[in-house]
């Protein structure tokens, strides 16, 4: 999936009452405090320096 | 038990998203239900205000002048009550000239019900004043950086069904379903009315209807299928709708009368890295009883479809081509029998719309973005009103536009 097409879908989901799309965090860091900080929370990074306070899933090709 | 997506903002994210399949998730799981009241509402809009060109018809306005009736403003609200149940709401202002009635209307009101969620099963039932989500671009038509042109293929999305076509008060349900061997499975049911303003009224039916149009029932009906890591996309979509017209009693042209339009859609969409492909196709049978004497009974059936492609040149510039057809009449596609019908009053180019649409976007900026097209169009079919149209002003049977519209969201 490109991310136009995440946006697309988001988008969608936000202006005609759908659904509600991602709350959007504006670093890297602030997302990890972000996520540890929110129950039930889930975001992707490309790297994580602590791992403690994750449930980690690592995608591969 | 909820959970919330977060997203990461500016142009790097874009850049992980992308890595998404080779990269690393980070997944944190949490067995409480509560959840911050910040993230418990939601506040978004859009902006924009364009500038359009018309020559050779009256689809904006009358006297064919650049006109500024492009706006398009609205903003939504959304709050979680529940784990299950939610609020959603929008408020839009529309001024499209002619094309459409302008000023504040409510867009969508609702309260979104979380049926049923597991990991490859998805329901949901809105109750209230649902948006239809039935064809590609019905859901936002009026939000301006959601779709391909700022003016869409006017054989699907006639401007002058808009009001109708956009949505209805009643109750809709989503069913989504993925499967690992079969892919992803989306179907959508509505059912429920819209209420006719008289302007509607007259932009359907003519100037001197001065009666009241009734959207009496409604039922609509679509099913997307995505194969697995597929980029292509299948669906079929259903609308059956009935209205009634009731004269007035003093000075009305015309008497009561019963319409009925039905649509049979399919349709198909490409999402490549560069290159997008979508397309629309679909019959429409429009049966019109009484109206002008009691016993008049008119069965007409019409065709339309288009092509298009997207390109993006890159993280900004998007160019679109665009091809339409529509007729709306299959059974006479020239429109020579409406022009001997009508003692020649209506040319036969009111029989037919035909467009070919090129244009761009570019991203000025985060969420801000300009947006271009021109349109060469042969055929007045989908210019207002409709039943009773008016070629006294529309006597061109090749007509052009221009729009360009700068647009903001958040």
């Amino acid at each position: 999936m490109y991310p136009y097409q995440l946006d697309r879908i988001w988008n969608k989901l936000t202006y005609s009452g759908l659904g509600v799309a991602p709350i959007t965090i504006i670093s890297p860091e602030a997302l990890i405090d972000a996520v540890k900080k929110t129950p039930g929370a889930i975001g992707y990074v490309e790297k994580l320096k602590d791992e403690n306070g994750f449930y980690i899933i690592e995608i591969k090709d | 038990m909820g959970f919330i997506l977060l997203k990461l903002k500016t142009k790097a994210a874009i850049v992980f998203i992308k890595k998404l399949l080779i990269l690393a998730t980070v997944f944190y799981f949490f067995s409480t239900n509560a959840m911050a009241s910040e993230e418990d509402f939601q506040l978004h809009g859009f902006f924009s205000q364009g500038l359009i060109d018309v020559n050779g018809s009256n689809f904006v306005n009358d006297d064919g002048d650049l006109s500024a009736e492009l706006t398009e403003l609205g903003l939504n609200g959304s709050y979680q009550l529940s784990s299950t149940l939610r609020l959603a709401g929008q408020v839009v202002y529309l001024d499209g000239g002619n094309r459409y009635n302008d000023g504040v209307r409510v867009d969508y009101a609702l309260l979104d019900w979380s049926v049923y969620t597991n990991k490859n099963l998805q329901i949901n039932l809105y109750l209230g004043r649902y948006k239809n989500n039935h064809w590609l671009y019905s859901s936002t038509r009026d939000v301006p950086f959601t779709r391909p042109s700022i003016i869409l293929p006017q054989s699907v999305y006639f401007d002058g069904f808009r009001d109708i076509a956009v949505g209805a008060d009643g109750i809709s349900v989503k069913v989504s379903h993925s499967s690992d061997s079969l892919g992803y499975f989306d179907f959508n049911l509505s059912t429920g009315v819209s209420p006719i303003s008289d302007e509607q009224t007259k932009i359907i039916l003519s100037d001197h209807a001065h009666g009241d149009m009734k959207h009496t029932y409604d039922l609509q009906a679509s099913l997307y299928w995505q194969p697995v890591l597929s980029a292509w996309r299948f669906g079929l979509a259903l609308l059956d709708s009935d209205f009634e017209y009731s004269a007035a009693e003093q000075g009305d042209m015309f008497i009561d009368a019963n319409i009925t339009l039905r649509r049979y859609f399919a349709n198909v969409l490409y999402e490549g890295e560069s290159w997008e492909f979508s397309s629309e196709i679909f019959q429409e049978r429009f049966i019109f009883d009484d109206f002008y004497y009691d016993g008049f009974t008119q069965d007409v059936i019409g065709q339309g479809m288009y092509v298009q492609s997207q390109y993006k040149v890159n993280n900004d510039l998007n160019l679109l081509l665009r091809y339409e057809r529509f007729y709306a009449n299959k059974d006479d596609k020239k429109g020579h029998d409406l022009e001997d019908s009508t003692q020649g009053l209506v040319p036969s180019y009111f029989a037919y719309q035909h467009d070919i649409t090129t244009g761009f976007s570019y991203d000025l900026a985060e969420n801000f973005r300009v947006q271009f097209e021109y349109h060469y169009i042969k055929g007045t079919a989908r210019l207002t009103p409709v039943v009773l149209p008016n070629p006294h002003i529309n006597n061109s049977k090749n007509w052009k536009l221009w729009a360009v519209q700068l647009m903001y969201w958040f």
